[in-house]
Order: structure tokens, then C-alpha cells, then sequence
């Protein structure tokens, strides 16, 4: 869990304008369209993420009663809602790995490069990686990405997904198994 | 995050979203939230409630006399005996038409619309095949050219595949929709009562429900799989409508125009507390940004909903006004689709 204090309190805070005003809802849309964006444009074309993202507010939106902040923050609730959107797109999302992975090593944003040590030969090993993806089951999935691209923390993932901590686990070891062998060879 | 989960993340990193992106995104979460179901490219609803004050909001409808042949020359001067013919009648004529076509049905109902800047531009053509559990398929350019597998549109019930006014309906919905003029407007209306749509001033009025029952007739008629009674009631409900009129002749039909009842304004209490006044201020200003962004485009509030029936097939040919799949669009100023409707047994290969 990596959210900390004063961001959940604001979640909260926010939560509770809306629903005493659902105009407010915008700044629920301002707060999280850029990471919401992010995570699908991650999983599908730029165009199928954007009509995802816009999308996950408007159900968002019409959703809000069933929002409920004891038992979770915001940000897990839209991911939970852009992940089923997602869904709707498997056959598509595949392409996108196979695209990405037959595009070769670089990366497509090179502000995250810093993020990782990369060694020529770790560069080279990631189209196997992304290709790998398409192998691991939709579950298993959507726990790593969630992880890897939303940045989401394992009791959110847990939130978002509707599962309990303990699946999260025994979902993301299997994925990891998988890509280590698809990694090593 | 472990070497593997980070080496993902790097490789599937997309860029920053634009602010176009961002703006587009937040529009259409505003449309959402003042307006139920997702509305595009709409320029205003009939029910002045939301939109700007509109002292009649004028309805026209194209009516082709010419069965399934359009004419050469689409301006030129009526025959006598098409003059003859008074916008009623041309839509009593339709929906018998309609009531005597045979059931018709299929394992996709099959919507195909052919969009045209103007009238002799390459249209831009989007289909769609809805199946009867609520599966879609599409090609358009977003597909580029391939048929792609929908599944169920974001946001709704799979059940509910069809956009009738405010409501997602099935396809046995449709089916039962009551078949004498009066009890569909009044379930239509009542719909409209029931949805979760709010103007800027809360739930729909009475008069607006009815303009909502107005509009659904319209899209039940031009892009949804209603068996010939329904059909037939849809278009006898249309010309029950009060001032309606032939107004000419375009695009090889008639105008026909309805000039339906002013809508008020329902009373507002005076805002009282900050809050109250800053949220005012707010809708005043987003609908003076709005009205300014229309009248850039060259759009107006008083856009008459257009159609082209034939009254030979009851079809309904060519609309300005859709809802199809999630949105409602207005297509302003004389632009239009082309709608063709069928059942099919088959997705294309």
C-alpha cells in the first residue's frame, strides 16, 4: 500500500462533495484522467484508451452512488471500472502487445527509461516480456498491469479487482512465473 | 516492483495524454452528467429546459412521395398530385404502409449510416450488426475497414443493446412496445419520466417528457428493429402531432414541420448561499461557452430534426438526428445520414 495519509483524506473529502454536489464530479475527472489514460494506453491503441478513460468517468459518474469510501479509495474503484472496459477489447489488446513487440526495444516514452537499468541485453529481452503478456490468463493480467502501469498497491488491486489480497498474491506469483520463463528463456 | 514488472512498464509506457484529450474526456463526462446517456455533437436539446431559451422548437421531416426512385432533380416543382398530399397524410400513408410490410427477422439486425459533408463528398460509412443477446459488431474507420468484434458497448446492460430516448431498451423491449399511437407516446413519455436524466433544473417536466417522447419516435423509426405494428403506430404518433405541415420540398422529399409547444423554463429558486451562487455562475458561464462554441460551428439551437421517409417502404431514408450506440448526434445545417436497416443471417466475410 503506497497511497499515502493526506492523498486518501482528499480522496475522501472529494468523495463526500459529490455527493452533496454531483457537479463536483469534474475534479474527480481532473484528479484522475491522466493516470486512468495512461494505464489503458498502455493496454490498447491511443485512440481505444482515450474513449476507455472518458468512458470510465461517465460510468463512474452514473455509478456514484455505489461508490462507497469506507471500503476503498478512488483511485482503485476507477481502475477497477477502466479494467472492465478493457476487457471489452482482448482481441484487440493482444495486437497491441504483438505490435509493440514486433516494433523492437525502444521504448515509446523515453522519460521512463530512467526508471529502469537497462542493459543492452535486458532491452533486448523485453519484446519476449510483452509477448508474454498475451499468455498470461485476463486475471493474471490485469493484476500485473494494474501493478506495472497503474502503479496500484496489492490491497488496490484487491479493491479495484473485487478480489481478496490473498488472490492478488497467488495471481501475480503464477504471472511472474510466467514471465521469468518467458525473460530466461 | 520486481526487474520483470518494471521492464513492462517501461515497454508498454505510452505518452501523455494531450489536453485535447483531457478537454474531450471532461466534455464528455459534462454531456453525461446533464444529460443521462451520452449525447455528441449535439447541438441542443428540443427541450429548452437544458438548452437556450428556443421560442418554438420547429421539427421538420423530410417525406419522399417518390416511393424507392428519388428524382434527378430534387428542387424542382412538386406534382400536383404529391401537392395534394398534406404532411399528415403523407404519414398515415407510411405507417400503413408499415403495418402491412411482413414481420421480418434475423440473427443480426444490421444498421448501416453514410455520413456526407456535403452533397457530393465521399461519404463515411459506419455498420453495425447487433445480435439478439446484445453483441455488437462494427466497421468503421475506427476499424479501418475490418469488422471488429464490439462485444457489449462501455457503460450499459449487454441485455440492452438499443438507445430508445433517455433508456437503453433489449430487443424483445422493442418487441412488446404498445402498438396504438397514443399508449406509445404515453409509455415513451413515461420512460422519459423514470430515467435518470436531469436538465440543469432537475428532473424532466411534463413537457419535456413529451418532447422526449417526440424524439424517441424519431430514432424508434429510423434505426431500431420494431415490428411492423409498432412501426405503423410510431408514424400514426407522428402525425397526431398538432401544426404539422408540408414546408417544401428537399433532397427528393417533402418538408414536413411540426412547431411543437414552447417549453418553459420550470421556476429556479433564487440562489441563497455562496455555494448555491458559484454553482449558478458556473452553469451560466458553461452555457455562454457552449452557445459561443456553437455559433462558431456555424450551428444552431433550432436545428429541426430532419428525416426522409418513403412512404412506398415506410423506411425512413436519410436523418439529421441518431442515436445509435451509446450517443446521440445532431448532424446541423443541412448535413444528414443515410440510414439503411435490415435483417441479416450473416456477418459479411
Amino acid at each position: 500500500m503506497t497511497a499515502d495519509v493526506g492523498e486518501q483524506a482528499s480522496d475522501a473529502e472529494l468523495a463526500a462533495r459529490f455527493r452533496r454536489d454531483p457537479e463536483l464530479f469534474t475534479a474527480v475527472h481532473d484528479r484522475y484522467f491522466r493516470a486512468i489514460y495512461l494505464y489503458a494506453a498502455g493496454r490498447l491503441d491511443a485512440q481505444t484508451a482515450e474513449d476507455i478513460a472518458a468512458e470510465t468517468f461517465c460510468v463512474a459518474f452514473r455509478d456514484r452512488e455505489r461508490f462507497d469510501p469506507g471500503r476503498g479509495a478512488l483511485r482503485p474503484w476507477l481502475f477497477g471500472i477502466a479494467t472492465n472496459l478493457v476487457a471489452r477489447h482482448r482481441r484487440k489488446e493482444a495486437r497491441h502487445y504483438r505490435a509493440i513487440a514486433r516494433a523492437g526495444t525502444e521504448p515509446v516514452a523515453d522519460s521512463h527509461e530512467n526508471r529502469v537499468v537497462a542493459s543492452v541485453a535486458a532491452a533486448h529481452m523485453r519484446p519476449r516480456l510483452v509477448q508474454a503478456l498475451a499468455r498470461l490468463s485476463p486475471g493474471e493480467r490485469d493484476v500485473v498491469l494494474l501493478i506495472a502501469l497503474g502503479q496500484l498497491g496489492y490491497d488496490e488491486v484487491a479493491d479495484a479487482l473485487g478480489i481478496s489480497a490473498g488472490t492478488v498474491g497467488s495471481r501475480l506469483s503464477r504471472a511472474r512465473k510466467k514471465l521469468k520463463e518467458a525473460f530466461h528463456g | 516492483m520486481d526487474e520483470e514488472l518494471t521492464m513492462l512498464a517501461t515497454a508498454l509506457a505510452a505518452p501523455e495524454p494531450s489536453e485535447e484529450a483531457a478537454d474531450r474526456s471532461r466534455h464528455r463526462l459534462q454531456n453525461t452528467m446533464r444529460g443521462g446517456p451520452v449525447r455528441r455533437r449535439r447541438t441542443g436539446r428540443l427541450a429548452g429546459g437544458l438548452g437556450l431559451t428556443a421560442a418554438t422548437a420547429a421539427t421538420a421531416i423530410l417525406v419522399s412521395t417518390t416511393g424507392t426512385t428519388h428524382t434527378a432533380h430534387p428542387n424542382s416543382p412538386p406534382s400536383t398530385a404529391e401537392r395534394s398530399l398534406s404532411a399528415r397524410q403523407i404519414l398515415l400513408a407510411a405507417a400503413t404502409t408499415a403495418e402491412k410490410a411482413p414481420a421480418t427477422s434475423g440473427a443480426y439486425w444490421y444498421v448501416k449510416q453514410e455520413e456526407r459533408d456535403g452533397a457530393n463528398a465521399e461519404p463515411t460509412v459506419a455498420e453495425r450488426w447487433t445480435r439478439h443477446d446484445g453483441e455488437i459488431w462494427r466497421r468503421d474507420l475506427k476499424t479501418e475497414g475490418e469488422i471488429f468484434h464490439e462485444g457489449v458497448l462501455p457503460g450499459r446492460p449487454k441485455a440492452r443493446p438499443f438507445d430508445l430516448g433517455t433508456d437503453f431498451v433489449s430487443f424483445q423491449q422493442i418487441q412488446r412496445l404498445p402498438t396504438d399511437p397514443d399508449r406509445l407516446k404515453a409509455w415513451l413519455a413515461d420512460s422519459a419520466a423514470h430515467s435518470d436524466m436531469r436538465t440543469s433544473a432537475g428532473r424532466l417536466t411534463a413537457e419535456e417528457q413529451r418532447l422526449e417522447a417526440f424524439e424517441s419516435l424519431v430514432m424508434l423509426l429510423s434505426t431500431l428493429p420494431a415490428p411492423p405494428k409498432v412501426r405503423a403506430a410510431a408514424f400514426r404518433a407522428l402525425a397526431s402531432y398538432p401544426n404539422v405541415k408540408v414546408a417544401g420540398r428537399a433532397n427528393g422529399g417533402q418538408v414536413v414541420r411540426f412547431t411543437l409547444p414552447k417549453v418553459t423554463e420550470p421556476a429556479r429558486p433564487a440562489p441563497s448561499t455562496a455555494a448555491q451562487r458559484e454553482k449558478a455562475a458556473r452553469w451560466a458561464k458553461d452555457r455562454a461557452a457552449r452557445a459561443k462554441a456553437q455559433a462558431a460551428r456555424g450551428e444552431t439551437h433550432d436545428d429541426p430534426p430532419t428525416m426522409v421517409v418513403d412512404p412506398a417502404t415506410a423506411q425512413v431514408r436519410e436523418t439529421n438526428f441518431l442515436a445509435l450506440g451509446g450517443g446521440e448526434e445532431w448532424f446541423p445545417d443541412g448535413g444528414g445520414v443515410r440510414i439503411t436497416t435490415a435483417w441479416t443471417d450473416a456477418l459479411p466475410k
